[in-house]
């Protein structure tokens, strides 16, 4: 119960939005599979299939946060998805811990009609061109608290996430990450970043072969 | 814009890169350094220019931690201009990167002591402040600072920030009143004041948010922050007066309309969701 697994396109998005800004905080929202949830429960098991990374500066107020929160659960109501959770980087390289995080009410917010979601917070001491450990750490709120979740446990449900992102930082792929910051400033820009996910995905299919090719 | 093929840049496209990026403040770290590469050869030909590359490079260096590139091209500078209290604060900077912060306060104490008009030894300081984390103290240096400098909009900002980080939204709000006297003609700083007072909230505020926002669209009919946020704000008013009646409901509501139809056509969905009908 309460298991959280990532899939690697919503983790590598998470790093590659923090490695596009190093000197700014950044957040998000973290989207998972509507499939299984039953919206009151708290401590559902998630499987987190995607991130939107929202801002980069301007965290403090509120009315883009608010459009694009609407803006999202209209879209992923569409691809039957639920907003599970709220992820953050702080501009400080030591803060890594929830309460210097920007954005906590909109968390807060998530969290009121999501009893289940989960606060990711990344972990800058461990963010390096070549990841060996997930550089997050993921809180679930209890008693009006946000507390760690099983400390060095992450869930991926591929086991390349770690060296495809490393691979992603390596070839500067943040470049043509798109928050929503970046969206509110040319709307032609894709929020939704199809073009990185297809990456992924690729590389995702790849491995998979190769997989295969070792194992015969 | 984006650059991604610096090869096909000549080099004196590329020093027209680097001032657009000096003026615009950018902080483009790798591409600096890339791009200076290129121009290494021709560095004595650009005259005086030549040392604002070298800083900007320099300062480049430090954001990628590559500090001996950094301290091989202060020593560079301290050649050319021995003694130079400009040079002593990349030195301090220099020292502020590899987070060796009392000796970094050593310098700038020694500049602002032998200048006592020096500002950006000043500032550097309330950056180190910052940087270890030690926002309260960051803040009320600031102020000690804008008190002797008044007229500095950088320092009007990063306070404006500071405040909203420590959530004291009216001093914010103030700090960005002040960067609107400066540049009445700047949108971005009536949309940055428009958005404090909307997350404060209440009534008046709401009114001086749309004030606000109102006013940026005047200056810059394209900007969509502030197309959405005057919908947010005449969204919020029309729900504020429904007990209310009469002209100042209508007022709110003609506009929330103008905003409805006025702003992104994409997001019309999201924004029926949000909207209020009658």
């Amino acid at each position: 119960m309460g298991e959280v697994s990532l899939e690697t396109s919503a983790y590598a998005k998470i790093i590659l939005h923090a490695a596009k800004y190093p000197h700014c905080a950044v957040n998000g929202v973290l989207l998972a599979d509507g499939s299984n949830i039953k919206s009151g429960n708290k401590n559902q098991d998630l499987d987190i299939v995607d991130s939107i990374p929202l801002f980069h500066h301007s965290h403090y107020v509120s009315p883009m946060a608010e459009i694009a929160l609407t803006q999202i659960e209209l879209q992923a109501q569409q691809d039957n998805r639920v907003i599970a959770g709220y992820y953050a980087a702080c501009e400080n390289f030591r803060d890594n811990t929830v309460e210097k995080c920007p954005g906590q009410k909109i968390a807060e917010k998530i969290v009121e009609y999501f009893p289940s979601a989960v606060f990711i917070v990344v972990d800058n001491k461990r963010m390096v061109q070549n990841l060996d450990t997930p550089a997050i750490k993921i809180h679930k709120y209890s008693e009006g608290k946000w507390k760690p979740k099983d400390a060095n446990k992450v869930l991926f449900q591929s086991q390349y996430v770690l060296e495809t992102v490393s691979h992603l930082l390596q070839r500067r792929v943040q470049k043509d990450l798109v928050d929503f910051d970046n969206y509110l400033d040319d709307s032609t820009q894709d929020w939704t970043n199809l073009g990185i996910e297809k990456l992924i995905a690729s590389i995702n299919a790849s491995n998979a072969i190769d997989k295969e090719k070792d194992s015969e | 814009m984006s650059f991604n093929n610096y090869e096909d840049l000549t080099r004196n496209e590329v020093v027209d890169l680097l001032r657009q990026w000096r003026e615009n403040n950018e902080r483009k770290g790798e591409d600096i350094l890339t791009l200076f590469e290129t121009i290494i050869p021709v560095l004595n030909k650009l005259g005086s220019e030549k040392y604002l590359i070298l800083e900007q490079v320099i300062y480049a260096a430090l954001d990628c931690h590559y500090y001996e590139t950094a301290m091989w091209w202060i020593m560079m500078l301290n050649v050319e201009f021995p003694g130079s209290m400009r040079v002593m604060r990349y030195k301090a900077a220099c020292l502020e990167a590899e987070e060796k912060y009392d000796e970094a306060l050593e310098i700038l104490d020694n500049i602002i002591q032998s200048d006592d008009t020096n500002a950006a030894a000043r500032k550097r300081r309330i950056c180190i402040l910052k940087a270890q984390g030690l926002v309260n103290d960051a803040i009320k240096a600031l102020v000690d600072y804008l008190k002797m400098f008044m007229s500095d909009m950088e320092a009007w900002q990063e306070l404006s920030e500071l405040y909203l980080q420590v959530q004291e939204y009216s001093k914010a709000a103030f700090c960005a009143e002040e960067l609107i006297l400066h540049q009445p003609h700047n949108h971005l700083m009536h949309q940055r004041l428009a958005d404090i007072r909307y997350t404060m909230g209440g009534i008046e505020n709401m009114e001086l948010a749309k004030s606000y926002y109102c006013q940026a669209l005047k200056l810059n009919p394209e900007n969509k922050r502030a197309k959405l946020g005057l919908f947010l704000v005449t969204n919020a008013l029309v729900s504020q007066y429904k007990a209310a009646g009469g002209a100042r409901r209508s007022d709110a509501w003609r506009l929330a309309q103008w905003a409805q139809r006025g702003a992104a056509p994409d997001l019309s969905a999201a924004m029926l969701q949000l909207a209020i009908t009658d």
